[in-house]
This record gives structure tokens, sequence and C-alpha cells, in this order.
């Protein structure tokens, strides 16, 4: 078990290591975001107290997009020279191998996410400072979730003959839950509510798909 | 063995049949007009049993795809698909009666309600699984769509716990609710009388559909057979 675990934190490391050395996936997932949060407010030109209403749901729509790009990213590499083949030759248990790859997936959109928060405070003049522990909580507990459910679904569609176009259309009616207790804990922080109900259900998702994906991801990825 | 199950199917058939006949004259003659509603409240002895068969029907996915990894065995699988398939039917029948019987009752044509929501949700899960289906190639088929057949199902409760947030429309269920919930007797028999021939419809369509797959499957290792020497 604890060669399980150091497998899977050496497998975090070479992901960020590489992701540090190119700095593909980040720059591509926060121009991406900025660019989505940039391009709703051309869409709806929101005043400051319309901002609290739609801001949420915005914000969270840009992290969905921009999430989507770093899990087909991160496969993508891992396709390339039969990165994956290898990595299943590793000593180390499938569903740690899973967890390590949610891990990565979640370091990077969460940076992708802290690097577009100050833009959209600039762009939508929001005030978040008061609340911004909570914030980031919530946005983690999203990302967590999000990511528990998009590493495996990539895997899945990754072997289809249509790879990563099928991805979105899987993984945005499962993250529903996500979606809606992301958005809903944080409209309840922009009306100085306490977001409790959206962290249980969101720590609730987490759990069950982490564990989930944890025990099928072996199925997943056998040859 | 082969022969018996052909025989047992014909049977099913006819039964079935003469019950969906009977059912349509029980619902629009022996059942009487709703008072405040009017002829449209037949809709809900379509509705609701639809509804009923497209929850058992992914749960039978769900079951189905949680042996197949387990068994590996490839009737379960055509079980998992087709049972899969069936239910979009009877989604996409609920989510097509439910807005015709909303205008003229609610006044609108659809509303953010838990129920409708996570049915349309549903709705949209499946046909993402019956797309990577066609879209996996087959030796990998039955395995990748079991998982995600697993994680569709398991986002169920989630999907509906969290639209629960916003108000609820929907009318509260009439069948098991308490005082002034109450159905006409004859109501509740025809309405019972069709939930089962909906359930019997299910499962006769995922059955013939399952004895195609077998013989499908057959077939195919038939052809591999004669080509081999």
């Amino acid at each position: 078990m604890t060669g399980d675990f150091a497998g899977a934190l050496s497998i975090l490391r070479k992901d960020i290591l590489i992701e540090l050395r190119t700095r593909q996936a980040l720059l591509a997932m926060t121009l991406f975001a900025l660019l989505t949060v940039l391009i709703l407010a051309f869409a709806f030109e929101p005043t400051r107290e319309e901002v609290k209403a739609i801001g949420p749901g915005l914000l969270w729509v840009a992290f969905a997009f921009s999430g989507t790009i770093g899990l087909e990213h991160t496969l993508s590499t891992e396709r390339e020279e039969g990165g994956m083949e290898a990595l299943l030759l590793a000593p180390v248990d499938r569903g740690m191998i899973y967890l390590a790859k949610a891990a990565a997936n979640i370091v990077f959109m969460t940076a992708a996410e802290v690097v577009t928060l100050p833009f959209f405070v600039v762009f939508y003049n929001a005030d978040i400072a008061s609340f911004l522990p909570e914030l980031l909580l919530v946005n983690l507990l999203g990302t967590i979730g999000f990511c528990a459910v998009g590493t495996l679904l990539s895997v899945v569609t990754a072997q289809t003959k249509m790879r990563g176009v099928l991805l979105p259309v899987i993984l945005f009616p499962m993250i529903v839950p996500v979606f809606l207790a992301a958005v809903e804990g944080t409209s309840a922080l922009f009306r100085g509510d306490a977001p409790s109900g959206a962290i249980r259900l969101l720590a609730v998702y987490d759990i069950v798909f982490l564990a989930v994906g944890f025990m099928t991801f072996g199925f997943v990825v056998e040859e | 063995m082969n022969r018996n199950r052909a025989l047992i199917d014909s049977i099913l058939l006819i039964l079935l049949g003469a019950l969906m006949v009977a059912d349509l004259f029980l619902i629009f003659r022996f059942a009487p007009v709703e008072r405040t509603m009017g002829p449209i409240q037949k809709i809900f002895y379509f509705h609701v049993p639809s509804a009923w068969v497209a929850f058992l029907a992914f749960f039978v996915t769900f079951l189905a795809s949680v042996t197949y990894l387990v068994t590996k065995r490839e009737s379960h699988d055509c079980v998992a698909s087709s049972s899969a398939a069936v239910g979009m039917l009877f989604c996409t029948i609920v989510l097509v009666t439910g807005p015709i019987w909303g205008k003229p009752v609610w006044g609108i044509w659809w509303t953010w309600d838990p129920r409708l929501t996570s049915t349309l949700v549903l709705w949209f899960i499946y046909v993402a699984y019956l797309l990577i289906r066609s879209y996996l190639p087959g030796a990998r088929r039955a395995t990748l769509s079991a998982v995600v057949g697993i994680f569709g199902f398991l986002n169920v409760p989630l999907v509906y716990m969290s639209i629960r947030w916003w108000r609820t429309q929907h009318p509260q269920p009439v069948l098991a609710g308490g005082e002034g919930s109450g159905l006409d007797p004859r109501m509740k028999l025809v309405f019972f009388f069709s939930l089962f021939v909906f359930t019997l419809l299910y499962y006769v369509i995922v059955r013939l559909r399952v004895r195609l797959g077998s013989l499908e499957a057959r077939a195919s290792r038939l052809l591999e057979e004669r080509r081999l020497p």
C-alpha cells in the first residue's frame, strides 16, 4: 500500500513537472477560461448588481469549459509514445494511477481558476475579498468532483472513434450536480449566506465518484 | 430449448397486444373524465407508466453493467444496452407527453422543477451512453459502456438532490399521498392496469432484443468457424 502511494505521488510529480516545463495545458486552459469570461461579459453586459446574480454561473461556465480542455490534454500526453502502456506496467495499483491522474487534473484546473478569479474581479467589478476562503473551498470541492468524473470519462471517450469530441457530451450531463451545487454555493456567498448545503452535496459527490472511479479505473484501462 | 423460447415469445406478444388494446379501451372508455382538467388528464395513464418504465430500465442497465463487470458474460452486456435503448425511448415519451399536458393545465410547456429537470438530465446521460457505445471498438465496447452505465445511474439521486433546491411545481404523487390526494377507484384501477401493461411491454421488447443479440453473436460465431479451416 505504501508502495502504491509512493507510485501515485511520483506519477503526480511527473505530471506537474512536465507541465511546469512545457506549460501547454495551463496556458491553454487559463486563456480559454479568460476568453469565456470576456465573451460572457460582451453577451450580458452586467451591472454591479447583476454580477451578483449571474457571476457564479458565469464563472463555472468558464471553469467547466477550460477544465474539459485540460482533461483532454493530460490524456493526449500519455497517448504519445505509449505513455499509457508504460504507466500500466508500473507496479502501482490501477486505482492509485486513477487518483494520481485525477489529482494532476485537479491541480491544473485549480491553477487556471485561481488565475481567472482576479480577472473576473477586475472585468466585472465584483467584490469577492470578504468571502475568498469560502469561495476557494467551494471551487476546490467542485473541481474535485469535476475531475473525479472527468478523468475516468476522458479515458473512456479517448477509446472511441471520435476521440475527445464525445467527452463534453457525456461529461456535462454527469456533472450537473457539481455545476448546480457550485453555482448555488457561490451565489449564497455573493448574497452573504453560508454555502453549507452546497458544500455538503459537493463533498458527497466527490467521495462517491472518487470511490467509484478508484474501483472501476482498472476496467477502463485494461488492454 | 430455442424452440421453447420462440414459443414463449409469440405467446407474450399476442398477450401483450390484447392487453394494450384493453388498456386503450379502459383509458378512453372506462376511466371517468377528470372534472377540472378534462380529457387531457388521460395522458397521465401514459406519462406516469412511461416514467416508471424509464427509471426501471435505467436501473436494470445499472445492475446488468455491474454484473457484466463481475461475470464478463456477454448476455449481461446485451441486457444493459437493450434496456438503456428501451429506457431512452420511454424517457422520450415522458418528455413529450409532459409538456402536452403542462401547457393546458399549468399554462406553460416547461418548468425547471426537480422531476422535469432530472428526467431531462437523465435523457442526456443515456443518449450519451448509447452514442459512446456505438463509437467504441467491439472488443472494448461492453466493459467501457458498463462503467459509463454505472456512473450514469449513480448520478441520478445526486442530480435530483441538487435540483431540488429550486421550487417544485410537479404534482405530488396522488396515489400514496395524504388526504385529498386520492384518485377515483376506477382511475386507480386503470392506472395500475396501464402500469402493468407498460412494464410488460418493456419486458417483451428487452427480451426480444436480448434474443436478437444472442442470435447475432451465434451467427457471427458460426461464420467464424466456417472461415477457420
